[in-house]
């Protein structure tokens, strides 16, 4: 199975683990790091580690993280570097679920891959969208 | 032009903090002075890869930095980067032209204290920026643009 680790700025990665689990049930092999103010990259990077050594199975761990570019994703980008680990960035709750949801029996390439593409179609203007049903 | 901008931001190339920088002094090259990332290939890589599209940069060390910088051809518009205030007084002393100094990230480290928001400074590192305030450069604190900015006197 798939270990996930949600990784952004301030709250957003509890606030999304607490959604998924809203969703889908008491989540197994998920963390959530958030970077705060006064974190270096350096602490952030290590609370990452943390989590990757203690599973032991960088090969078999994503890192969800919030904003490319960003540090949360630039330090699951090191790590993946150094460590093996799989990293995406611009992580929305629509992809989250679709990575829980499939990480049971995907391979990482065949979740990535799924999930990049859930992300991107759920990203819809619905006021368009009620507007054009209603004509 | 050469040097637009001198910024000390320990997390270095972040997302939107960069780029509004970048933005707002029109720049086209970050240039990251610090010993430790200059020999660390996999920061460099990272920095490579966070770097916004349309710009360049290089990372240094700190003797390569000065010499690249005394250099710097005059179609760079340049944003000097370091992880905290030795290496920006090292470039000074070296004779590098600053007349600005922002202070916009160092994290929490033992020693340091707060001043604003993402900002936490020893009272070592406040001496640091003293005697680069004393050579006629403005040091000021400030994380974005659009963000509140502190003065070096007012703290």
């Amino acid at each position: 199975m798939i270990k996930v680790i949600l990784a952004s700025h301030g709250g957003f990665a509890k606030g999304m683990l607490e959604a998924a689990e809203m969703i889908l049930g008491p989540q197994e092999l998920l963390e959530a790091v958030g970077l705060y103010p006064g974190n270096t990259s350096e602490d952030y990077a290590e609370k990452l580690d943390k989590i990757i050594i203690s599973w032991g199975d960088a090969e078999n761990t994503l890192i969800l993280a919030d904003l490319p570019g960003g540090t949360p994703a630039n330090m699951g980008a090191l790590l993946s570097l150094k460590k093996g680990v799989t990293c995406l960035a611009g992580c929305n709750l629509p992809l989250v679920l679709e990575v829980l949801s499939g990480r049971k029996f995907l391979s990482m390439q065949e979740l990535t891959a799924s999930a990049i593409e859930l992300g991107r179609e759920s990203l819809r203007n619905l006021t368009e969208e009620l507007a054009r049903i209603e004509n | 032009m050469s040097i637009v901008f001198f910024r000390i931001d320990d997390r270095l190339i972040h997302g939107q903090v960069m780029t509004s920088w970048a933005k707002v002094c029109n720049a086209n090259n970050i240039c990251i002075v610090d010993d430790g990332v200059a020999k660390d290939t996999f920061i460099c890589q990272i920095m490579k890869m966070a770097v916004p599209r349309e710009m360049s940069i290089c990372t240094l060390n700190l003797v390569d930095g000065i010499e690249k910088l005394k250099n710097d051809p005059e179609s760079n518009r340049t944003i000097v980067l370091t992880k905290g205030p030795e290496n920006m007084l090292a470039l000074v002393e070296a004779g590098i032209p600053m007349k600005e100094l922002n202070v916009g990230g160092m994290g929490t480290k033992p020693g340091r204290k707060n001043v604003l928001r993402n900002i936490q400074i020893s009272p070592e590192e406040i001496e640091i920026l003293k005697k680069i305030a004393a050579k006629k450069i403005r040091v000021f604190f400030q994380i974005v643009p659009d963000d509140k900015c502190l003065e070096l006197e007012k703290i």
